[in-house]
């Protein structure tokens, strides 16, 4: 006589979705907690190794299941609280001197190549206990999978939400001690057994002892901010939290920032408040400049625009701390628009530090936008006589850490969309740090000479430049230059001891007579691509100098693998860290979760005892739709994020509408009959749907790019809730199979299933930056493709008779 | 009288063994190995800098954990976020400057000390400013055991100079800025030469040379410099 169960399916469901929540919003909050204290594509690195947990315990569960299932009613419930052990403890433990690295010294220092093994291998327990609860739980409840892998994607969709709604008010590092409350409700819903309940007690004290005495974050010695607390009375005098990062506001006598400042300037710079995002400088708060010439900022290249010509009207595109803002307040603008998408920032400069930078949003002639640039360039019906770029290339850099960030403002589309804003004698005015190898200012240029090929006859006549002995502006003009412009940009340059790189007018002139480059390949550079296109330079350049497109938004991607030879033969052996780290972190993600991959996936194949039948075609299809499920995931995310105009609601709301929809598809996937045929058929028609998106999903968002947001919420339900409800059919339709047909089978599934999951993220970014995300959504329609050419040879017998 | 004794003695042990030490320095070979294949292989040719670069202790300047590596072509960690720059940099920035006997030079940002007794093996005197003041101190001491009598240290902001001994003939800055301060532009002789690097603290930084000459300031690019430590090979 077999004994009933005491937990029924109905409390797995709960746990199950208590749990997939607390994962999703762990995860989030890692990513925050190593942005902090380190950079964010170790973060990416370390948190795709984590997640490898998923594979990992379907590969236990196939070695384990008979045991695991016959003690289910113990087991299932004690690892809901093992999993919220490690996950309460996480900010404790990895942050101990046992565990702690530092990325800088990863290269330099390999007891931190260890920890850092370490602090994968800790991680790696949260994600393995808790999905190795859902999976059993798949295995227990076989029928019931539609419902559970339902619960499963409700509890993550609702997660991603918690995570965002607590980062607006809870530091990183205090949210895994009460995320880990979830899972622990889920075991005491589960009706633990006496012989698990004292672990249950355990953690319960334990997450009131974490929750009270919360840890703080140790970051490494080389972040921006911590350098600036080594200055003499540094103290940080603002603290705030957000999902955009940890913003933190220093103050110090010794601060002082005149990016780029002429040697012709004589006085004095007074100290600046240093403004910080996740540790790394942003720039500085800025006060309210009177209109006179002496005015620090008039002695940058930066004031190139203002000597040209009085603007009228100016845009500020991210605005930031305020610096171009005030520039353009000393010139007396009256009109002036300003952009900037993090909101604290804007309401630090609104309000807790409106005094220090004499309430420059509170000027009369700033008209405050809380957006992304380019969503406000679209929206906008304006014309302006000015709009300036952000500084490109900050001067505090981060090792090339942000190779991987999309910058839609910097695409040829971007500026080509610009140009459409400017009024007729109207100018686009962009600066960047001179880097070394020369990139920042090549692609710029590259950029605007394409820009101007479309739009005017002889661009010679509609581009300047200026270089001073740190920054390269460049001013691009609607009309064609004036000879007078012409001589009032080089007497500018005489004035202030810089150089002009490009004049519109004369073709004479000295480029090197105050800052000697030594480097004439970079002027035969400069006039290559005023001449011609970027093709032949980028062609034959170690760097990708191309301008940036929507579809390959990676402005400071420059490092090309193939260049890696010729690099380590200039630079020497040490070179490629410490110049696009995240480029080639994002690789080293790739390559370590696909061998981790194999070997969990292999695995349960070699023992002679586990015989798998219809392995490949079990691989291909659950591999296929692991695959494509979040290649999809990822090009929404890149697509919605310029259309919304705020990066994070763009992608919370993706991820979290996506498996919401998804939810309702796998619990609709019980109504639908498991044969070859509907399983094909689904796959195909979700492969087909991606394609047609592939082709029109960017043209339509541009069409309703101007409408209201709430419409544009509307749109975006729609247009990501449709794919995504059909993407949550395949899963639980496929393993429902499974479970009836092999269920030994069930665990090997699952092993694949997360593995794709995991090595897709790594691999949609590869592809985007080789070839772009038009073909991340072909793979993943190839990807849907292959789980459906897995089934049909089968489709005349049964699927899956494994 | 025992303790008085006591004390000679110990007194007498600590002179035999500092005497010892500087009569069989064991890094000595490493240091002339260092000057022959990592400087000299690249072109630094001024005796005054390459005598310097042999005279001074490096691995006194390092913390213990790196002695071992002291003598490698890299720059090492001496805490606080901040190195001891490579070999190469630290001799290619004294030659630049071409330093001569009865220079004054001035250095913003002390870190271990290094760059100043390499300075001070040459010129006159040597006035270094350091702002981090742990780093300033172990500095002090450093010179001071080491017997530099004519480096003078000051914990402070290095963007003020130091006006009351200048003008200089020399400025060597070795942490990059955003800026060069103008009050250091102002304290440079004229015909004077400072050395700065400029880029992202932890990126390949440019070292720039910025000339007064004639009430115009002119900047030339050197070469490519990284800060940043390099690997170590045995842990």
């Amino acid at each position: 006589m077999t004994k009933a169960p005491v937990i029924t399916g109905g409390h797995v469901g709960i746990g199950v979705g208590l749990l997939s929540a607390a994962l999703i919003a762990f995860q989030l909050a890692l990513m925050q907690i190593f942005s902090i204290t380190q950079w964010y594509h170790f973060a990416h690195l370390m948190i795709s190794l984590a997640l490898l947990g998923f594979g990992a315990s379907g590969t236990f569960l196939a070695f384990c299941k008979e045991r695991l299932v016959r003690r289910f009613d113990l087991v299932y419930p004690s690892l809901l609280v093992l999993t919220a052990a490690p996950m309460a403890l996480a900010p404790v433990i990895i942050q101990t001197e046992f565990f702690r690295f530092d990325t800088y010294l990863l290269f330099s220092d390999h007891r931190h190549l260890f920890r850092l093994v370490l602090t994968c291998l800790f991680l790696l327990l949260p994600f393995f206990f808790g999905a190795l609860a859902i999976g059993l739980s798949f295995v227990r409840y076989g029928k019931r999978i539609g419902q559970l892998y339902f619960a499963n994607l409700l509890g993550s969709g609702l997660g991603g939400l918690l995570a965002l709604a607590l980062m607006w008010r809870i530091a990183p590092a205090s949210l895994p001690a009460i995320l880990a409350i979830l899972p622990l409700v889920g075991s005491f819903v589960a009706r633990a057994q006496k012989r698990n309940r004292l672990l249950f007690w355990l953690c319960l004290i334990l997450l009131i002892f974490l929750n009270v005495d919360q840890p703080k974050l140790v970051r490494s010695e080389y972040k921006s901010i911590e350098k600036t607390l080594l200055l003499p009375e540094a103290e940080v005098v603002s603290r705030s939290v957000s999902p955009y990062g940890l913003l933190e506001v220093v103050s110090t006598p010794a601060l002082r920032y005149a990016p780029g400042l002429s040697l012709a300037y004589e006085e004095g710079i007074p100290s600046r408040l240093g403004v910080f995002n996740n540790g790394d400088a942003l720039g500085v708060f800025l006060p309210k400049p009177e209109a006179d010439a002496t005015s620090i900022l008039q002695f940058t290249t930066n004031a190139l625009p203002y000597v040209i010509r009085q603007p009228r009207k100016a845009l500020i595109l991210s605005s930031g701390t305020g610096e171009l803002l005030s520039l353009a307040v000393s010139h007396q603008i009256n009109e002036i628009d300003a952009v900037e998408a993090n909101p604290l920032l804007v309401e630090l400069l609104q309000e807790e530090f409106a005094d220090s930078t004499n309430h420059l949003l509170a000027d009369p002639a700033i008209d405050m936008h809380q957006l992304e640039s380019r969503t406000f360039v679209q929206g906008s019906q304006e014309f302006y006589d000015l709009i300036q770029l952000p500084v490109i290339g900050s001067f505090f850099g981060s090792s090339g850490l942000n190779a991987l960030e999309q910058r839609y403002d910097l695409t040829r589309e971007a500026f080509a969309e610009l140009w459409q804003s400017l009024a007729p004698d109207g100018l686009i005015s962009i600066t960047c740090w001179m880097d070394y190898p020369v990139r920042n200012p090549l692609k710029i240029l590259a950029t605007l000479s394409d820009l101007l090929e479309g739009q005017v006859e002889d661009k010679n006549r509609h581009l300047a430049a200026i270089r001073s002995w740190s920054t390269v502006t460049f001013v691009i003009k609607k009309t064609a230059y004036t000879e007078i412009e012409d001589s009032t940009i080089r007497e500018f340059c005489g004035r202030m001891f810089f150089d002009p790189l490009l004049l519109p007018v004369q073709n004479e002139f000295d480029r090197e007579h105050f800052n000697q480059l030594d480097d004439p390949w970079f002027f035969d550079a400069v006039d290559q691509l005023v001449a011609d296109s970027a093709d032949p330079l980028d062609h034959n350049y170690a760097f990708r100098i191309r301008p940036a497109t929507d579809d390959q938004p990676y402005f400071f991607q420059y490092l090309r693998l193939k260049s890696l030879r010729q690099l380590n033969q200039l630079f020497g052996d040490q070179t490629v860290p410490f110049m696009e780290l995240g480029y080639v972190v994002v690789w080293l993600t790739l390559l370590l979760v696909v061998l981790a991959s194999l070997v969990f996936i292999l695995l349960p194949l070699l023992p002679s005892s586990f015989r798998l039948k219809r392995k490949l075609r079990t691989f291909l299809y659950f591999g296929g739709i692991g695959l494509g499920y979040l290649f999809v995931e990822m090009v929404f995310i890149q697509q919605f994020t310029p259309f919304l105009g705020h990066p994070i609601y763009a992608a919370s709301g993706v991820i979290s509408l996506m498996l919401l929809s998804s939810g309702v598809g796998s619990l609709l996937s019980g109504r639908i009959r498991i044969s070859p045929k509907n399983l094909t058929a689904v796959s195909i028609v979700i492969a087909a749907v991606i394609i047609v998106y592939a082709f029109n999903l960017t043209a339509v968002l541009r069409t309703f790019n101007s409408y209201s947001m709430p419409m544009k919420i509307g749109l975006m339900i729609l247009i990501v809730g449709t794919p995504a409800l059909l993407m949550g059919l395949p899963f639980p339709l496929g393993l429902t199979d499974v479970s009836k047909r092999q269920p030994s089978a069930v665990p090997w599934a699952w092993a694949v299933n997360g593995c794709a999951s995991v090595v897709s993220a790594s691999l949609a970014i590869v592809i985007s930056v080789e070839a772009g995300f038009f073909w991340v959504m072909v793979g993943a329609a190839a990807a849907y493709g292959l789980a459906a050419l897995a089934i049909i040879p089968m489709s005349y017998r049964t699927i899956f008779r494994l | 009288m025992s303790k008085i004794l006591f004390s000679v003695c110990l007194a007498g042990f600590s002179l035999f063994a500092l005497n010892g030490e500087a009569q069989q320095d064991p890094f000595e070979e490493a240091r002339k190995l260092m000057v022959r294949q990592q400087i000299e292989s690249r072109d630094i040719r001024s005796k005054p800098v390459l005598d310097a670069m042999r005279a001074v202790p490096r691995h006194r300047f390092v913390p213990a954990d790196y002695r071992k590596e002291a003598y490698r072509d890299g720059p090492l960690p001496i805490g606080y976020g901040q190195t001891i720059s490579q070999p190469y940099i630290v001799a290619y920035m004294t030659e630049l400057i071409r330093p001569e006997p009865g220079f004054k030079v001035l250095e913003i940002g002390t870190g271990s000390g290094y760059q100043a007794a390499v300075l001070a093996e040459i010129v006159d005197s040597v006035y270094t400013i350091e702002i981090v003041e742990e780093l300033g101190l172990a500095a002090v001491q450093r010179l001071q055991d080491l017997s530099y009598d004519n480096v003078h240290v000051k914990i402070a902001d290095g963007y003020d100079g130091w006006e009351s001994v200048g003008p200089f003939d020399a400025i060597v800055v070795t942490a990059a800025a955003n800026f060069v301060p103008p009050p250091l532009i102002k304290q440079l002789k004229d015909g004077g030469r400072m050395i700065i690097p400029v880029g992202s603290p932890f990126q390949v930084q440019q070292l720039k040379l910025v000339e007064k000459k004639n009430q115009q300031v002119r900047t030339e690019n050197l070469l490519p410099v990284r800060f940043v430590p390099f690997t170590r090979d045995n842990d």
